[in-house]
């Protein structure tokens, strides 16, 4: 069977989204921080639904208790965003809020977890 | 009429390029509060990235883990690309790479200036020692990833940089590489994928055993080797019977009209069947055609 170009192209487009679409069915599809993927579905929904954290760096879902509990100095967290009562705050809804960079304000908390 | 089947090919580089790059600045611009397309899904680039899953193959297989920045996604991409290329062969590297994509298109202004002495002037002793080091770049890249536990190969990476460069998350040693790169497409055709990319390594080796491969009919052949001075990959065609080399990337530029007259190659799953043309029965097999055979 001879395959012209046309057919390769469609069937790119049919396995991979297709597979994507079958992998979010089959609740396997998992795009925030998880560091264990062995841990089975249950694992990967909660770390769909940011509730798990990434133990070594700041990322998207990282709340201020995570960051606390990572290593990050509680008077470095309120000098970015003043009062850090909430723990359940995401550090990076707090950047949009206080209108900062979040790229910035993660690779500044990272060096506090990778001194730990 | 098969060279316009080139566009089809085109249109998906193109389609891949833009995509992964809204998929990338709707990332960047998400982080600081705002989504520009809300259509496309807020996610980083590593989740969606398919050589996550083989940076991140020994931690993987060992413990069940995948470094950090890597999701279950990035496992799905990986596995998904890996059923393209056991079908059809390193078809990520010319139908959706957009750093294959930019390479192309910077090739095209090479083309351009230095017309038939663009993509020779490596020397083919040379380019033949040269390409094995995308071996070494990628058992250099699942060793460091596993004794670092973090994605080493980011500090080099010119994809990841090419999205990235006007963030403060591209890293210097990625620019670098990508000016690099695309500098010496001026001169060479697509010389990371050739010399370099560790995931092109990858999905060569399982090319090699893919369903679909180019083949070539001997019997049709005149070997004229303009099939050979069309790959850009630097395969001599000409003096194979079946184009498995695991640096062929299923781009199909070989079998267009324009560097196949005679229909010799084809890309088919089947076994060739070597007649010879009505057309071609009178003609004389030189003695150069039958060593290539």
């Amino acid at each position: 069977m001879k395959l012209p170009r046309i057919i390769i192209a469609i069937s790119i487009i049919v396995v991979l989204f297709g597979g994507i679409a079958a992998s979010k069915a089959l609740g396997v599809w998992a795009t925030s921080a998880s560091r264990n993927i062995s841990g089975g579905q249950g694992n990967q929904n909660e770390a769909s639904s940011g509730e798990e954290h990434d133990s070594l760096e700041i990322s998207g879902s990282t709340t201020i208790g995570q960051a606390l509990e990572m290593g990050v100095p509680e008077e470095v967290l309120i000098q970015y965003f003043g009062d850090i009562g909430d723990r359940n705050a995401v550090i990076k809804d707090l950047s949009a809020k206080y209108g900062l960079s979040f790229g910035k304000v993660k690779s500044a908390l990272n060096i506090y977890i990778d001194s730990e | 009429m098969r060279n316009k089947s080139r566009w089809y090919r085109y249109s998906m580089q193109i389609f891949f390029f833009v995509f992964i790059g809204m998929i990338a600045i709707n990332h960047i611009f998400a982080e600081s509060g705002t989504i520009l397309f809300s259509f496309i899904p807020n996610v980083s680039l590593h989740a969606v990235c398919p050589f996550g899953g083989i940076e991140s193959i020994i931690s993987l297989v060992t413990a069940g883990t995948l470094v950090p920045k890597l999701q279950a996604s990035t496992l799905v991409v990986s596995a998904l690309v890996l059923v393209l290329t056991l079908v059809f062969g390193a078809v990520f590297c010319s139908f959706i790479c957009p750093l294959g994509t930019i390479q192309e298109w910077f090739g095209k202004i090479g083309r351009k200036i230095f017309k038939k002495r663009y993509n020779r002037f490596i020397p083919a002793r040379l380019h033949n020692v040269l390409r094995h080091f995308r071996y070494v770049s990628l058992a250099a890249t699942i060793l460091l990833t596993y004794n670092a536990a973090k994605l080493v190969f980011l500090e080099v990476d010119p994809y990841y940089a090419m999205y990235h460069f006007f963030t403060d998350e591209a890293t210097i040693g990625g620019l670098i590489v990508l000016g690099a790169t695309l500098v010496g497409s001026l001169f060479v055709e697509r010389p990371w994928c050739k010399y370099a990319c560790p995931y092109g390594a990858a999905l060569g080796l399982l090319g090699k055993i893919s369903i679909f491969k180019i083949k070539r009919k001997a019997a049709a052949c005149n070997s004229c080797t303009l099939c050979d001075r069309q790959c850009p990959m630097n395969i001599e065609i000409s003096g194979m019977k079946t184009i498995g080399h695991s640096h062929c990337i299923r781009c199909m530029d070989c079998i267009d009209d324009t560097s196949c007259r005679r229909n010799a190659l084809v890309y088919t799953a089947r076994k060739i069947q070597e007649t010879v043309p009505a057309e071609d029965q009178t003609r004389t097999a030189t003695p150069a055609e039958g060593g290539m055979s």
